[in-house]
């Protein structure tokens, strides 16, 4: 028996990973060690059960520190802290009036019910007597509340196992599958809303992330570097840490407005983004690219625009919002916290470079045959060579 | 790093610095309370009107101090509220946000705002002429554009209106921001025969948060309330330490000011020609134009490159510049906009950039500078 006492312990449920065959266990060991990661150096001990996992967290770490990993850990649908008390009565009254003062009972108004499970069943008392006595005791210590079977907006958990175990309704924490459960792949970050909510979305199906940002200083400012500097730090909570590498694309850029037409500036640089996307994703390991296109946002994430783009990727390309809504999109931005960072007003894109009426239905052989006249893949390796990396961590 | 900003702000000067730790020392009392420290701390403010107003040409009772040229302005485009009937206020489009930004409030409260467009950067007497209507309550016009350099003929605007006047029987309040033009080019309010005017302090070598406003017209009356400081114009404690600074700062200004504006207008041409030799164009008037400008503000458009662009460029070289305006950095567009009323073409607003020149930059560093404009013309 593992050591317990003095440890806080959360309640944590699982979803799509309870759904898993064999393979299981495997979900729910990078979920652990995902957790146990980002709580250290304080101890923890997790122990599993079918659908949830029991997670202890040495006293001395901060609630807050705990509440922050488990809401930006892919894999958990929703987390509780549980008290611990002896099967007796007395003692479950006791813990379960310490649980009122917790949120979210303690706005002390609103509908609640008692649910008890009794896995003892040497316990003095049956399932339906424990409720209906600790809900006397809510009633007795909020006058205001009501008592709603059907449909409470708070609950109080209890039960009775090796020991009693008291919880309340569950703080929701991002579902999804456990980061590093599938494989790993290379976001393609600019500063602006989308790419952070693609790199959000695939990490949330279990993906990696190395993230790739083009820098074209001094047509883009060393403030938009910083912005998505920022935004890497803040998806990094929800990736386990992720790593920036920065091109400086000022040469690339400049090379592909004098060779090649004003209107096909914008797909030649996309083009270009490909070609060192996928070069630098061979090196990292990575085995798909992710983008933050959408079906018909820009000129350049037209149906055509994208078939030209996509024929210059070896690996594929995944893009998570390409049937979302605009609005979809900023709500999850706003959800996860990147919103107001890629709203700061630093141009990742300067106008210069931007045509005035750019291709809106490229031809693939047409645009293949421009970019391999530009002759740029030399300077394009130069770009790969030149990389720069910045490390940010999963701390949270 | 080279300083080509000093429109945006200057540096204090160390005899303005002296005399501000000076009087932060030694004259700490409330220039409003009654024992021996006060009395002398109020001394030492009436003698410090009256040294501003001898080197303004003004009389001291008419010249108030306060926060800076925009709380000046805010003072007097503010006092219309207190009107009991709605009228017509004029002023030009490029004015400075100080004065523009009141045209929501004042539109709201039922005036009629009307801001004229300024072609090139001048208002010509004609259309202010043809813009006076009998409801005319004030007439607002900068003196000298913060983006352009441009002077406005502020001399035959204010005759216009005192002839309208005439006619009319109903007295105009005329107000100009002379934020841009003191000390660095001649400015005689009294001459000029405007009813008020707003200064600041940083623009000329004197301290942050302090400013001045001269105001002759006694029926304006002040929307500030407090313990009656400043006749009640501009309430609150006194700000002396930078009152005296400010003096001092002025007083060097005007004694070197037409050494300086030779000197800065040697600059000006200098950088004039280089920019024309980089394949740049002006945006303020050339020098060879005949029209009235200020030598320490040029603007340039540098096209193809964006400003910000340019700027970072300048700034990895080691230069400080603007765009259009420092303060427009904080809200986009507004230079701009400022520049669209000059009706220059969108591509060279986007392109602008403002380079503000003062006698403390030395022939070398013009040099360098115009050497580095060349040079990035052929680099980008």
């Amino acid at each position: 028996m593992k050591n317990i006492e003095n440890m806080q312990l959360y309640l944590i449920r699982l979803g799509e990973i309870s759904l898993k065959g064999l393979n299981r266990r495997m979900f729910e060991k990078q979920l652990k060690a995902n957790i146990k990661l980002k709580i250290h150096p304080h101890h923890s001990l997790i122990e599993r059960e079918k659908g949830r996992i029991y997670l202890y967290v040495e006293d001395s770490c901060p609630e807050e520190l705990v509440y922050n990993t488990l809401r930006t850990t892919f894999g958990v649908v929703g987390f509780s802290r549980a008290l611990v008390c002896e099967k007796n009565f007395d003692r479950i009254c006791e813990t379960a009036l310490k649980v009122l003062e917790t949120e979210p009972f303690n706005s002390g108004s609103g509908t609640f019910k008692v649910e008890c499970r009794r896995a003892d069943k040497n316990f003095e008392l049956n399932s339906y007597q424990i409720e209906a006595r600790l809900g006397a005791l809510v009633l007795e210590r909020y006058p205001q509340m009501k008592v709603d079977v059907h449909k409470p907006e708070k609950i109080l958990y209890v039960e009775i196992r090796d020991m009693a175990y008291l919880y309340s309704s569950p703080v929701k924490g991002p579902s999804g599958l456990p980061t590093g459960t599938a494989g790993k792949g290379l976001l393609l970050l600019s500063g602006g809303i989308d790419s952070p909510v693609a790199g959000y979305r695939m990490a949330s199906r279990g993906l990696r992330l190395d993230a790739l940002y083009f820098h074209a200083y001094p047509y883009t400012s060393e403030q938009a570097l910083g912005k998505v500097k920022d935004l890497a730090m803040l998806l990094s909570g929800y990736n386990m840490g992720m790593n920036l590498f920065v091109v400086n694309f000022t040469k690339a850029e400049l090379w592909i407005k004098d060779h090649s037409k004003e209107e096909e500036h914008t797909l030649m640089m996309r083009a270009c983004m490909m070609k060192v996307a996928n070069r630098i994703a061979r090196k990292r390991g990575c085995q798909v690219l992710v983008t933050g296109e959408a079906l018909g946002q820009v000129a350049s994430q037209t149906l055509e625009a994208m078939c030209f783009t996509n024929s210059m990727s070896e690996i594929p390309v995944l893009r998570p919002l390409v049937g979302m809504d605009k609005q979809e999109i900023i709500d999850t931005a706003r959800q996860i916290g990147t919103y107001e960072t890629s709203i700061l007003p630093y141009d990742d894109c300067c106008v210069i470079f931007s045509p005035k009426h750019p291709l809106v239905k490229p031809d693939v052989d047409t645009e293949t045959r421009s970019f391999l006249d530009m002759d740029i893949d030399e300077l394009l390796d130069k770009c790969v060579e030149e990389v720069e990396m910045f490390e940010f961590s999963y701390r949270v | 790093m080279h300083y080509f900003d000093w429109t945006a702000t200057t540096n204090i000067s160390e005899s303005a610095l002296r005399v501000y730790n000076d009087i932060s020392l030694n004259y700490y009392g409330n220039p409003s309370s009654i024992h021996p420290l006060g009395l002398k701390a109020r001394q030492r403010l009436d003698e410090e009107r009256s040294h501003i107003a001898s080197l303004l040409g003004v009389k001291a009772g008419n010249l108030y101090f306060t926060s800076g040229g925009t709380e000046s302005d805010a003072i007097v485009l503010s006092s219309l509220l207190n009107y009991q009937s709605p009228g017509t206020v004029i002023t030009t489009a490029i004015e400075h946000s100080a004065v523009l930004e009141f045209k929501n409030i004042l539109t709201k409260a039922g005036w009629n705002f009307r801001a004229l467009k300024c072609p090139g950067g001048y208002l010509s007497p004609e259309a202010l002429k043809e813009a006076l209507t009998p409801d005319v309550r004030m007439v607002c016009i900068m003196s000298v554009n913060n983006v352009t350099g441009t002077v406005l003929d502020l001399k035959s605007l204010v005759k216009v209106v005192r002839d309208f006047e005439k006619q009319n029987g109903r007295s105009i309040h005329v107000h100009t921001d002379a934020v841009q033009a003191l000390g660095k080019i001649p400015f005689d309010p009294v001459k000029l025969d405007v009813d008020s005017f707003a200064g600041s302090s940083h623009k000329f070598f004197g301290p942050r948060g302090v400013g001045l406003l001269y105001n002759r017209n006694r029926s304006l009356l002040s929307l500030s309330r407090g313990g009656g400081q400043e006749k009640g114009m501009r309430p609150g404690t006194e700000n002396l330490p930078a009152i005296c600074a400010m003096g001092q700062a002025l007083e060097d200004v005007i004694s070197s000011r037409d050494k300086d504006y030779e000197t800065v207008l040697s600059y000006r041409k200098m950088i004039e020609e280089a920019s024309l030799k980089a394949g740049y164009s002006l945006l303020s008037p050339s020098s060879e134009s005949g029209l009235d400008f200020s030598p320490y503000i040029i603007n340039i458009s540098v096209k193809p490159l964006p400003s910000e662009v340019f700027l970072r460029i300048m700034a990895d070289k080691g230069f400080c510049l603007s765009a259009g305006s420092a303060c427009s950095t904080n809200s986009r567009g507004k230079a701009e906009s400022v520049l669209e009323a000059m009706q220059i073409r969108s591509q060279d607003r986007m392109s602008s950039i403002r380079v503000s020149i003062c006698a403390k930059n030395t022939a070398e560093e013009v040099e360098l500078l115009c050497r580095a404009l060349i040079e990035t013309s052929g680099e980008y």
